[in-house]
């Protein structure tokens, strides 16, 4: 084993994880008049997840049945997947403002810039945020957000 | 027969135009969904379940299904025209698939899958049709002990058959219950764990779950690296020689028999019948060298085992309401969402609904077999779309759907989280599929053990007293050993991690 692995940290995530939850379910009554209450419940399972986070980090440390073997992402794998995040992120600050027309368009335009010329994605951008705004907010009924524009 | 009279009736039912229609669109779906590499039919169910909200249940109902069963079509075309499995059930297609494709046959390929699919899939409704009323019959007998062990035998199939750790599968599983936990007690009223969030009252949304850990993480896993299409074969002529006919007909016969066993288990899923399938053709093959070089039966089992599973799947979710496949437990979601309880009730409270949707799928499994006959090179261009301006498009309908759940932004932004906890539970190899039905049956499972612990008078002895459930919870007891024994044994590896995304 060259280095901790990915499996003990995630061993240590989901104790800590578990233990706050059996903490919580101490509030909850464990009894009812009718049987067991609100609280039976939680106290098992998030007892049992303190046992099985456990027994995953002691899996994970004696390095047997070790994770899928995937690679986690490094170099551009990484930037992809964050770039995604950052426009997700983008869309979800702006929406509130702009409207979903114009957030959408953004959104779909930081995402296709790349693989098209800007012209190009700039229309698909558009175009397919107004289909989808007129398909759901017209045709389905979902009121999406909207600027003071109303679109 | 009554089944036979009820079944008109929902033909008459499936037969008005806009059910027709709908079952029309959730067909064509699958096979888009079935056909485009990246998107699977627990995503593509996942995605749509949103749209569906305003609709009538049996039709929205009609057209989940429909996507269901239809994917299972579709991914053979890819795996047989361009060697990549559109979804995971068709990975093994690939291998004669693919060959037969290069020598020229890739019609005659395309048409064993057809036909195959055709045959496995009408087989597992005709049994559905069938067998469906009298197990619901006998499964209202059931009790709160009774549907507590089959849902707890589910869950633990489902483990035992998934991933190399028996502990990752448990973690997986107890999560979702966790999650499930969230929000007011139906119960007592008491509020639990929303960490002070209003939003969290009412549990979290189960479109949440399931477009996050699915839709999304599968997202991310994609990006990491370049999807390379390769140009499509040929087709031409679709019927196999004569010569092949009785080889070919035989398989396919064996995969509807493999499909249907395994879809009636819970926790079973089409993957590992296509698979089955395919070794046993292998096995039993007079010239198993023929195999992985275009071997005709190497197409036809699978793909007949994958469609029949599909089908037969959908048994024990009518009669018993327990989910069996990841895809089944979003359509048991949207169950859920349009008011029905899933479950032995179904057939005698829901006969409209129960019997409109059977009828539904005869007819799906004609439309399917049409759309992949003659059409199926139109389908082959379709895989062609390139992921670069898929991907966005299918963002931004996470995005819309997810908000549409109850018209707030917090709903997407805890999809999105989800998305990334979806995305390391991939990498860290704890199975998502585990997490999803434990969370979809949380609510139930609760209840059930409560009051079973309630009318109890030793406790949890009543699982164990009662003859139904305690030989249920006996088979539970013996997977558990097995699955423990198996890693002991350090033999897991062979199982297949998570599918059918």
């Amino acid at each position: 084993m060259k280095k901790m692995n990915a499996g003990v940290w995630a061993g240590i995530v989901v104790f800590l994880i578990a233990a706050v939850f059996l903490v919580q379910s101490f509030q909850f009554s464990y009894k009812s008049e009718l049987g067991p209450g609100p609280g039976f419940s939680p106290v098992w399972l998030s007892g049992i997840l303190v046992v099985l986070s456990i027994l995953y980090f002691l899996e994970s440390v004696s390095g047997k049945n070790a994770g899928s073997g995937e690679e986690w992402p490094k170099g551009q794998a990484l930037k992809n997947i964050l770039f995604i995040l950052a426009c997700l992120a983008v869309f979800l600050i702006l929406v509130s403002f702009t409207g979903f027309v114009v957030s959408g368009s953004i959104f779909l335009f930081l995402l296709l810039f790349k693989a098209y010329k800007w012209y190009t994605s700039l229309l698909i951008s558009i175009g397919v945020s107004i289909i989808l705004f007129w398909l759901f907010d017209g045709v389905l009924g979902v009121s999406l957000p909207v600027n003071g524009l109303g679109f | 027969m009554d089944s036979l009279s009820y079944l008109l009736q929902g033909f008459e039912t499936a037969f008005t135009g806009w059910n027709l229609l709908y079952c029309l669109i959730g067909v064509s779906i699958g096979m888009f969904i079935g056909v485009l590499p990246g998107l699977g039919p627990v995503a593509g169910t996942a995605l749509l379940l949103p749209i569906t909200y305003g609709m009538d249940p049996i039709s929205a109902i009609i057209m989940l299904s429909g996507i269901f069963y239809g994917s299972m079509y579709g991914g053979a075309i890819t795996s047989i025209l361009i060697n990549t499995p559109g979804e995971a059930a068709s990975v093994v297609t690939c291998i004669d698939g693919h060959q037969l494709a290069k020598q020229g046959r890739a019609g005659v390929a395309l048409g064993v899958a057809a036909i195959g699919s055709f045959i496995g899939g009408i087989v597992a409704v005709l049994c559905l049709t069938f067998i469906g009323p009298p197990l619901a019959n006998y499964a209202l007998k059931f009790g709160p002990p009774e549907f507590f062990s089959i849902m707890m035998l589910g869950l633990l199939m489902l483990i035992a058959l998934m991933g190399k750790s028996l502990v990752r599968g448990l973690i997986a599983a107890v999560f979702g219950l966790i999650l499930s936990l969230i929000g007011m007690d139906p119960i007592s009223g008491q509020i639990r764990f929303t960490f002070g969030q209003m939003e969290l009252l009412d549990g979290l949304d189960f479109v949440i779950i399931a477009m996050g850990l699915f839709g999304l993480s599968e997202i991310f896993t994609n990006a990491e690296n370049q999807m390379e299409i390769e140009k499509p074969e040929e087709i031409q002529g679709l019927l196999p020689r004569m010569d092949e006919w009785g080889p070919t007909l035989k398989s396919i016969g064996r995969g509807t028999g493999i499909g249907m066993v395994l879809g009636l288990i819970p926790g079973a899923n089409a993957v590992i019948a296509s698979l089955l399938s395919y070794s046993l053709e292998k096995k039993i093959s007079n010239n198993p060298s023929r195999f992985g070089k275009g071997a005709i039966e190497g197409v036809a089992g699978p793909e007949t085992a994958n469609n029949a599973h599909s089908g037969a799947a959908l048994i024990p979710l009518f009669t018993l309401g327990i989910p069996s496949s990841p895809t089944v437990a979003v359509i048991l979601g949207a169950f859920i969402m349009h008011g029905l309880t899933p479950g032995p009730g179904l057939f005698t409270n829901n006969p409209d609904f129960v019997w409109g949707v059977i009828a539904s799928m005869f007819i799906g499994n004609v439309i399917l077999l049409i759309l992949n006959m003659p059409l199926a090179g139109m389908w082959a261009k379709v895989a062609m779309i390139p992921y670069k301006l898929l991907f966005p498009l299918v963002l931004i309908v996470i995005l819309i759907g997810t908000y549409s759940i109850n018209n707030s932004l917090w709903d997407v932004v805890m999809t999105v989280i989800f998305g990334v906890i979806g995305y390391i539970m991939k990498k860290l190899d704890i199975p998502i599929a585990a997490t999803v039905l434990a969370f979809v049956l949380g609510g139930q499972i609760e209840s059930s053990l409560l009051q079973s612990l309630a009318t109890s008078e030793n406790g949890a002895m009543i699982f164990f007293t009662r003859p139904i459930s305690g030989t249920i919870m006996g088979i539970c007891f013996i997977i558990l050993i097995l699955s423990i024994n198996s890693v002991i044994r350090n033999k897991r590896s062979m199982l297949s991690s998570d599918v059918e995304i």
